[in-house]
C-alpha cells in the first residue's frame, strides 16, 4: 500500500517531535519538583540532629579542654 | 494620641500599657509574651493578624534579650541546653512561615452569616486549643503538687525515650535523655512560633519542666534564651514578608523592657509550684478571651 504525500508529514513529525519533548520536560520538573520536596523533608529531619550532635561536640570538647565539667548551680535545687 | 498600622489608627499609651503588662510576664515566666499581645492585638486593635505576629515576635526579641542578662547574672542558663534547641526551632519556624502563607492565600470562611478571613478564623481557634491544652496541663499538676512539703521537681517524661544518641546537661541536672526527643520536640515548637507568634515560651516552659525535667528557675532561664533566638529568627523571616511595623515594635518595647526587669527579680522571690500554678492561670484567662470572641464571631 502506497501512501502519497501530501505535504503535512513534515509538520507533523515536528509536532511529535516536540510533544514528546513537552512531556520530557513536563517530566522533569515534576521530578525536580519530588526531589526537592524529598531535599526539604530530609533536611527538616536531617538537620536538627546533626546541628544537635555538633553543639554536643562543641561542649564535649570545650569541657576537656579546659580540664572540667560545668559545675551545677548552688542556686539551683535539684530534687530529681 | 493615635498612629496609624496597616491603615488602622491605633492608640498609643494603649499600646505602651500593654507592653509594660506583657514585659512583667517576659521576665517572671520566661515567656515572650507573645501569647497574650498577638491575640490582644488582633482582638482589642483590629490589627491584621501577620502584622501582629511578625511585630510581636520583634518585640519579644527585645524583651527577653534584657531577661537574659538578668537570668545570666543568677546563673540559670543551661547554653548547651538552649543551643542544642534553636537548631531545631529555626527549622520549625520556616515550617510555620510556610503554613501562615499558605493559611493566607485560602480567602474568607463562612461563619453563622457572615464572611471572615480564613486565616484570622483558624488561628483563634489553634491559639484557643493550644493555650486551653497547655494551661490545663499545668494547672492540674500544679494543683496536684501545691502543698506537699518536699516540692519535688517533676519527672522528665522524655528522658525515658530510648532513642541513642544521648546527651547530658550538668547545669539543668539532666544527666541523660535522647537527642531526637529533644531536636523533634523543639522543631514541633517552632511550627507554632512561626504560624502563631508566640516565641515558645509558653510551651517552652512545660516540655522543659515536664519533658525534660529540668528545674523550673532554670527551665525558665534557659527559656528566654531559646525563646531570644526563635524571636529573633522569627522576625528576620516575618520582615521579609512584610509583616513588621516598626512603630508598632517601638511602643510595645518601652513598656516591656522596663517591665520586664521588674518580673525577674519578682520571679526569684516565689516558689516553683506557685510559678506554675499562676502561669496556668494567666494563659487560661487569654484562652477565655479568645474563646469568647471566637462565640462572637460564629453566633454574634
Amino acid at each position: 500500500m502506497s501512501e502519497e504525500s501530501d505535504g503535512t508529514e513534515g509538520t507533523w513529525e515536528r509536532a511529535k517531535t516536540s510533544a514528546v519533548r513537552y512531556e520530557q520536560i513536563l517530566m522533569f520538573h515534576q521530578m525536580e519538583s519530588y526531589m526537592k520536596g524529598i531535599f526539604n523533608v530530609l533536611v527538616c529531619l536531617l538537620f536538627p540532629i546533626a546541628w544537635g550532635a555538633l553543639i554536643n561536640w562543641i561542649f564535649t570538647f570545650l569541657e576537656r579542654r579546659t580540664g572540667r565539667s560545668t559545675p551545677p548551680n548552688p542556686r539551683i535545687d535539684y530534687h530529681i | 494620641m493615635n498612629i496609624d498600622i496597616s491603615g488602622i489608627p491605633v492608640n498609643i499609651l494603649g499600646l505602651i500599657g500593654l507592653g509594660c503588662i506583657s514585659g512583667f510576664l517576659s521576665g517572671f515566666f520566661g515567656i515572650g509574651g507573645g501569647p497574650l499581645i498577638t491575640p490582644i492585638l488582633n482582638i482589642l486593635f483590629g490589627i491584621p493578624f501577620p502584622i501582629c505576629i511578625g511585630s510581636t515576635l520583634s518585640r519579644t526579641a527585645g524583651t527577653t534579650f534584657s531577661a537574659i542578662l538578668r537570668y545570666w547574672k543568677f546563673g540559670n542558663i543551661d547554653a548547651k541546653l538552649a543551643l542544642m534547641i534553636v537548631g531545631g526551632n529555626f527549622v520549625g519556624i520556616e515550617i510555620g512561615v510556610y503554613l501562615l502563607d499558605w493559611l493566607d492565600k485560602l480567602g474568607e470562611v463562612s461563619v453563622g452569616k457572615q464572611s471572615i478571613p480564613a486565616l484570622q478564623f483558624y488561628l483563634q481557634w489553634l491559639f484557643f486549643g493550644v493555650l486551653v491544652t497547655v494551661s490545663g496541663l499545668i494547672l492540674i499538676e500544679s494543683l496536684i503538687h501545691r502543698g506537699k512539703s518536699d516540692h519535688k521537681q517533676p519527672l522528665g517524661l522524655l528522658r525515658a525515650l530510648p532513642i541513642p544518641p544521648y546527651v547530658s546537661f550538668p547545669i539543668t541536672g539532666v544527666r541523660r535523655i535522647s537527642l531526637p526527643a529533644i531536636v523533634y520536640s523543639a522543631l514541633v515548637i517552632g511550627i507554632f512560633t512561626g504560624l502563631l507568634g508566640i516565641g515558645g515560651g509558653i510551651l517552652f516552659v512545660p516540655l522543659l519542666i515536664y519533658g525534660y525535667g529540668v528545674e523550673t528557675h532554670a527551665a525558665v532561664g534557659t527559656t528566654s534564651l531559646i525563646v531570644f533566638f526563635s524571636a529573633a529568627y522569627g522576625t528576620a523571616t516575618h520582615a521579609m514578608r512584610g509583616n513588621v511595623d516598626l512603630w508598632l515594635v517601638v511602643f510595645l518595647l518601652i513598656g516591656s523592657t522596663i517591665c520586664a526587669q521588674v518580673g525577674v527579680i519578682t520571679n526569684q522571690k516565689i516558689q516553683g509550684d506557685s510559678i506554675r500554678f499562676c502561669f496556668a492561670f494567666i494563659v487560661l484567662i487569654v484562652a477565655g478571651m479568645i474563646g469568647f470572641n471566637l462565640l462572637r464571631l460564629i453566633y454574634g
